[in-house]
């Protein structure tokens, strides 16, 4: 506090001059106290602290007309598709769909991560082959595909899915580090082959 | 028999400390306060995800969509909001003999965060008077080719456009509502690939850290 020490007596001091009085250095602090507190109080109401976090998404650009659709050679036991239903469920088939093999889950840690992690981990005896040990040419492509797992995973909403499922689908691929995924659209032929006939404009 | 009384402490006391205290926060909450709120054209609860990559605060534009799945759009920076509207303006958009906005339309709309209002419509929106503005729901804008509602084409596609031209390098946030149904941010995400833009971001509020179901390096 910014108080004066050792003036206090004043009566010490014997013929010096005419006695000034001394003043008490207090000074009542309250209002300017009430008004840093209020000033305090707006800003930390008023400040916007945390910026939002974002979540980074690439889709695949659409083909021109002229451009022929060149379907990448993809082995079928290495895909996984999830088609996300309406009310948090995820129906979900590994290579050919097939009305037989398809499953139901939903975004529960037990339900879609695991089936992420078991399709990731299905071959254990070899590496991801987004592993940096393993040996990749100049375009960052493994050398030999056959010495290394690659999980993939196809999203397909459907129309009545809501938005926050893509957005928890997302976001399960990250939280299991899945590398290779992509979000398509679910066609009307998808929905032909989940009852188990021939897709119409099939190839 | 007198009790004894207790020794009265002062009623004053010291607040030197504490005053120290509060002006250092105060000092700290007004420096780094950059910009108050702004008027938001709607409340928008985005998902959660694990992603801690930051939100960038400029050259971005970003797209709400809300849970009734209509579109609006927001600029970060405050210049940029007047090069994107002069540029409609040039492009005859608010009307044809529109071709200047006064100061005080233009100082109202750089100071929207983000809006929600068809071209045909804006230049009068500009005009209302504070009361008649709330009273105005902001209708959303258009995202597809013919809206049968509005009858107007993708205004969405215009200002992607708008913004693109007036900062080439403008990045593109799409900011659901977490209920908002899939076919509202397909319809987004369709227009901006429309211009060739392949690549956006989620805006999304972040959630705890989790835990994988089995823990890896302990199975061998």
């Amino acid at each position: 506090m910014a108080e004066m020490v050792g003036g206090g007596g004043g009566g010490h001091k014997k013929g010096s001059g005419p006695k000034t009085k001394k003043k008490s250095t207090r000074i009542d602090m309250t209002a300017m106290v009430d008004v840093a507190f209020l000033l305090l109080t707006f800003f930390v109401l008023t400040a916007t602290m945390s910026n939002p976090n974002v979540m980074e998404l690439t889709l695949p650009p659409k083909l021109k007309d002229d451009v022929e659709d060149k379907t990448a050679d993809v082995q079928a036991e290495k895909v996984v598709t999830l088609i996300l239903e309406k009310d948090n469920k995820i129906t979900w088939y590994q290579g050919v769909c097939d009305k037989d093999s398809l499953k139901t889950t939903d975004y529960s840690p037990e339900g879609v991560r695991k089936v992420l992690m078991q399709h990731i981990k299905r071959k254990p005896w070899l590496p991801l082959c987004t592993d940096p040990s393993v040996p990749k040419d100049q375009f960052g492509a493994p050398l030999d595909k056959s010495k290394c797992w690659s999980p993939m995973f196809v999203i397909k909403p459907r129309f009545n899915c809501q938005y926050k499922d893509v957005v928890n689908m997302l976001d399960e691929l990250s939280i299991v580090d899945a590398k290779i995924y992509a979000l398509t659209k679910f066609t009307a032929d998808d929905s032909l082959q989940m009852i188990g006939e021939k897709p119409k404009g099939g190839k | 028999m007198a009790s004894k009384k207790p020794k009265r402490g002062s009623p004053a006391l010291d607040m030197t400390a504490m005053v120290d205290v509060a002006f250092l926060l105060l000092t700290f909450f007004i420096l780094t306060t950059t910009r108050f709120r702004e008027d938001q054209a709607v409340q928008v609860q985005t998902p959660s995800s694990v992603s801690e990559t930051l939100m960038p605060k400029e050259g971005a534009m970003t797209i709400l969509v809300s849970d009734s799945g209509r579109v609006y759009v927001g600029i970060a920076d405050i210049n940029m909001r007047q090069a994107v509207l002069e540029k409609a303006i040039a492009d005859k958009r608010l009307g044809e003999g529109v071709t200047a906005l006064d100061q005080k339309e233009m100082n109202f709309f750089m100071g929207l965060e983000s809006f929600g209002v068809p071209f045909n419509q804006m230049k009068r929106w500009l005009d209302m008077s504070n009361e008649e503005r709330k009273a105005y729901k902001q209708p959303g804008i258009s995202a597809v080719e013919t809206d049968t509602v509005a009858h107007v084409g993708n205004e969405l596609k215009d200002w992607v456009r708008y913004a693109r031209i007036s900062d080439p390098k403008m990045r593109f946030i799409i900011k659901g509502d977490g209920n908002a149904p899939y076919s509202a941010f397909e319809k987004v995400t369709e227009t901006l690939q429309g211009w060739e833009i392949n690549q956006f971001a989620l805006v999304t509020s972040l959630e705890g850290k989790v835990g994988l179901p089995e823990k890896t390096p302990a199975k061998k």
